[in-house]
C-alpha cells in the first residue's frame, strides 16, 4: 500500500515546490468529453472541449471567484480539481497543510494520484453544490447527512459524531435540535446551510462552492454569503467560488478569474477586475450586469454581444472569443491565439488588444 | 389622469391545499397607464406570478380561485367576461411571456406552426398571410433568415433564441399589455442584456405597456418607470423606480436593497440581510406580515395591518405604519444592522 502511494507521488517529477502560501496550483488542465456515434460499435466522432488548458493558483485563505456563462467550463474545472471527473491532461498540485497527513508527500498531484491518496486528500477538499434541493438525500435525516463524511472517513465513535454534528449545526446557524429532521422540513437557505455543514465536517482546507447562492432569494442569499464570510474568517478556509453572478463574486472574492469557452481570459485582483477590466469579454460581461440604481442604469455604457456562445464541440480557432468580439481584427484574432499574459502586476489577460475600460 | 389601461382592485387569489388555504394574493390593488413599464418585484412566494396569472385568468379551479376583486382592462372587468371572450383578450390584447423558454414552446410542432396558430386565432387572416406575419415577427426579434427558421423545431434553438421566439409570439398580435414573468432568469447575463434591450425597443416602438415580473432589482432599475414591491401576497411599496431605489419607504424594500451585492461597489463588510424567511401564506403573521423580520417593528405592527398609503414622495406608497417617521434613506444599510 505504502509502496503504491510512494510510486504515485514519485511519478510526478516536475512538481517542484509551490510557494508556501499557495494551497493549490492548476496547471494546463484539459477536459474533453468524447462524442460517440453508432448503436453497437460506438466510435468517437469528436470531443466537447469543456476545459482547454487552464492554469491558476489559489492561495491559502483566499477566495478565488471563477465566473463565466453556462458552457464556459467553470464547473468542469472544479470537478476536475476534486477529481470527480478525470482530467484529460494537466496537473492539479495540492499542498496540504495538515500535521497529521498520513504518509503523503507535501505536494500531491491530484490529477494523477492513486485512489487511496485521493481518499485521504478528499478530507481536505470539499464541495457545496448549487441546488440545495437535489444535493441532500430526502430519505436521510440531517444528522446522517452531516455525519456521512465522518463515517466514510472513519472519524470518531457514533457518539462523538453526533456531538460533532450538533456543533456543526450551530456553526452554520441552525438549531442543534434539528438533527432528526429531514431535508424537506427546511427552507432553501437552511438546506444550503446543511450542505455547508456537511462540507465542514472533516475540517477541510479548501471548499469549492459551485453556485452556492444562485437558487436562493436575495434576502436569503445575503444570509448565506455572510455565513460563508464568517466561516472563512473563523476557520481559515480557502474558497473556490464558482458563480455566474458577477456582483456576488465581487462581494466575496479576493481575486477573480473569468472563463470563456473553456479558456481563462482574464484573472486579477478583485477591484482591478471590476474597475480596470482589460479583456473585451470581461467588458461585455460587466456591462451586461444590471445595477439596482435607475440613474446609473440610464447613463451606463452597455456592450451588447451578438449571437450566442459557440458550441464547445467546435470552438472557434485562435482566440475563442473572436467571433463575438467587437474589437476582433481579422487576420490576427482568428489566426493567432493570444497567450494569457501578466499585463500589470497580478493582472493577467489573454487578448491581442487589451485595453482598460471603466464601465460605471 | 387619463383612464388607466389596467386597474386591479382588491384582488384576492387563494389556493386550497391539504394543509389549508394558501392566501397567495391578498388584497392587491394597482393601476397601469397606457405604455407604462412597470416592474413587479418580490421573492419567491410573494404573489407576483399569481397576480399575473389572475390577470390572464389562468388560475384553475378547484385548486385555485380568484375570491374577490376586479380587474378592469380598457374599462372592461376581465373577471366578468365569458371564457370565449377572455380567450380573445388572452394572447390578443394581453400577451404573456414565461420564464422558461424550454417548456413554454411545444416540442413537437415547428416554431412556425405555433406562431401561425396564435396569429390565426387573433387576427382575421388566412394561413398564407399568417405565415408572412410570423416571418415578420421573427425578423423583428432579430432572428436571422426567419422564413427558413419557421420550419425549425424548438430544440434547434438556443435558450436566448427561444425567448426571442416567445417575444415574437407575444408581440405578433400587437397587444396593449405584455406581461413578462421572469423572462431572462434562465438566461446568461450577456443574453439577458440582448433580450431586455430587444424587448424594451419593441415595446417602445409599439406603445405596448409592459409588466415585468422579476426578483432582480437590477433589471427593474434599467427597464421600468414604476415599481411595485410585493411581500407575502400584498404590495408593500410602490412608486417610480427613481424614488423607490433612491428613497425606499418600506423597511422590506430597504432591507432588500441592502442585501443585494452590487457590481459597482467594493465592500468587504457583511451584507445587511433581512433576517428569517418569508412567512407561511396559510397562517400569515397577524398585523403587518413583515413584522417578524422587521428591524423596526413595534407593538402596533403585530396587531394592526398597515394599508398602502402615500408617504415620502408624491405617488410613492408604502404599507408601513412608520413609513413617514422612519428615515430609512439616511440609515446606512451596510453593516449597521448585523444579524446572522
Amino acid at each position: 500500500m505504502t509502496d503504491m502511494l510512494e510510486n504515485s507521488s514519485g511519478s510526478v517529477p516536475h512538481v517542484g515546490e509551490l510557494p508556501s502560501d499557495v494551497l493549490i496550483r492548476i496547471d494546463g488542465l484539459v477536459k474533453e468529453f468524447p462524442i460517440k456515434r453508432g448503436v453497437f460499435f460506438k466510435r468517437q466522432v469528436g470531443a466537447v472541449q469543456a476545459v482547454s488548458g487552464v492554469s491558476f493558483e489559489i492561495k491559502a485563505g483566499e477566495t478565488l471567484g471563477l465566473v463565466g456563462e453556462s458552457g464556459s467550463g467553470k464547473s468542469t474545472t472544479a470537478r476536475c480539481v476534486l477529481r470527480l471527473l478525470e482530467p484529460t491532461a494537466g496537473a492539479v498540485y495540492f499542498q496540504h497543510t495538515r500535521d497529521d497527513s498520513r504518509e503523503l508527500p507535501p505536494i500531491v498531484d491530484i490529477a494523477t494520484a492513486e485512489k487511496d491518496t485521493l481518499r485521504i486528500l478528499r478530507e481536505e477538499m470539499q464541495i457545496v453544490f448549487q441546488d440545495p434541493f437535489a444535493s441532500l438525500n430526502p430519505r436521510m435525516t440531517v444528522a446522517s447527512i452531516i455525519a456521512e463524511p465522518l463515517i466514510v472517513h472513519g472519524v470518531g465513535t457514533a457518539e462523538e459524531r453526533l456531538s460533532k454534528v450538533k456543533e456543526l449545526l450551530k456553526t452554520v446557524g441552525l438549531s442543534p435540535e434539528h438533527t432528526n429532521r429531514y431535508p424537506h422540513e427546511f427552507s432553501g437557505g437552511q438546506r444550503q446551510r446543511i450542505g455547508v455543514a456537511r462540507a465542514l465536517a472533516l475540517n477541510p482546507a479548501l471548499i469549492i462552492l459551485d453556485e452556492p447562492v444562485s437558487a436562493l432569494d436575495v434576502s436569503i442569499q445575503a444570509q448565506v454569503l455572510n455565513l460563508l464570510a464568517d466561516l472563512q474568517e473563523d476557520l481559515g478556509l480557502t474558497y473556490l467560488f464558482i458563480a455566474h453572478d458577477l456582483s456576488v463574486v465581487r462581494h466575496i472574492s479576493d481575486r477573480v478569474a473569468v472563463m470563456y469557452l473553456g479558456k481563462l481570459v482574464e484573472i486579477a485582483e478583485r477591484d482591478n477586475m471590476y474597475e480596470r477590466p482589460m479583456h473585451p469579454y470581461t467588458h461585455a460581461l460587466l456591462s451586461a450586469v444590471p445595477i439596482p440604481d435607475p440613474d446609473l442604469e440610464t447613463h451606463r455604457k452597455r456592450i451588447i454581444l451578438e449571437g450566442d456562445i459557440p458550441s464547445p464541440a467546435d470552438p472557434p480557432a485562435a482566440c475563442r472569443f473572436h467571433t463575438r468580439c467587437p474589437k476582433a481584427v481579422p487576420g490576427k484574432c482568428d489566426v493567432d491565439e493570444p497567450p494569457l499574459l501578466e499585463l500589470e502586476p497580478g493582472h493577467w489577460a489573454a487578448c491581442h488588444f487589451p485595453e482598460i475600460q471603466d464601465l460605471f | 389622469m387619463a383612464e388607466p389601461l389596467l386597474s386591479v382592485k382588491d384582488l384576492r387569489t387563494y389556493f386550497t391545499t391539504e394543509e389549508g388555504v394558501v392566501r397567495a394574493v391578498e388584497g392587491v390593488s394597482f393601476d397601469m397607464a397606457v405604455g407604462e413599464r412597470r416592474g413587479v418585484v418580490g421573492e419567491s412566494g410573494s404573489g407576483k406570478s399569481v397576480t399575473a396569472m389572475s390577470i390572464m385568468r389562468l388560475i384553475e379551479p378547484p385548486a385555485g380561485e380568484i375570491v374577490t376583486g376586479t380587474i378592469d382592462f380598457q374599462g372592461e372587468n376581465l373577471l366578468a367576461l365569458p371564457e370565449d371572450e377572455m380567450q380573445e383578450v388572452r394572447g390578443g390584447k394581453i400577451a404573456m411571456i414565461f420564464q422558461d423558454p424550454m417548456t413554454s414552446l411545444n416540442p413537437v410542432y415547428t416554431v412556425g406552426d405555433q406562431l401561425i396558430e396564435t396569429i390565426m386565432l387573433h387576427q382575421n387572416v388566412n394561413k398564407h398571410d399568417a405565415r408572412e406575419i410570423a416571418g415578420k415577427a421573427l425578423d423583428d426579434v432579430q432572428i436571422p433568415s426567419p422564413s427558413r427558421v419557421l420550419d425549425d423545431y424548438p430544440h434547434q434553438f438556443s435558450g436566448g433564441m427561444r425567448q426571442r421566439v416567445m417575444i415574437a409570439m407575444g408581440l405578433s398580435c400587437n397587444p396593449d399589455l405584455l406581461i413578462a414573468d421572469e423572462p431572462t432568469t434562465a438566461l446568461d447575463v450577456t443574453t439577458q442584456a440582448q433580450i431586455m434591450d430587444l424587448m424594451l425597443k419593441l415595446a417602445e416602438d409599439r406603445g405596448t405597456a409592459v409588466m415585468l415580473i422579476t426578483h432582480d432589482l437590477g433589471v427593474v432599475a434599467g427597464f421600468c418607470d414604476t415599481v411595485q414591491v410585493m411581500y407575502a401576497g400584498a404590495i408593500v411599496e410602490q412608486g417610480t423606480a427613481k424614488d423607490l431605489f433612491g428613497d425606499p419607504q418600506h423597511p422590506y424594500t430597504w432591507g432588500l436593497l441592502g442585501s443585494m451585492t452590487r457590481l459597482d461597489e467594493s465592500h468587504t463588510e457583511r451584507l445587511h440581510s433581512v433576517r428569517g424567511a418569508p412567512p407561511s401564506l396559510i397562517n400569515p403573521p397577524s398585523g403587518c406580515r413583515f413584522n417578524p423580520r422587521c428591524d423596526f417593528a413595534q407593538e402596533q405592527c403585530r396587531s394592526r395591518y398597515p394599508a398602502l398609503r402615500e408617504s415620502g414622495n408624491e405617488a410613492q406608497f408604502a404599507a408601513c405604519h412608520f413609513a413617514t417617521e422612519l428615515d430609512l434613506k439616511s440609515m446606512s444599510v451596510r453593516g449597521e444592522v448585523s444579524n446572522r
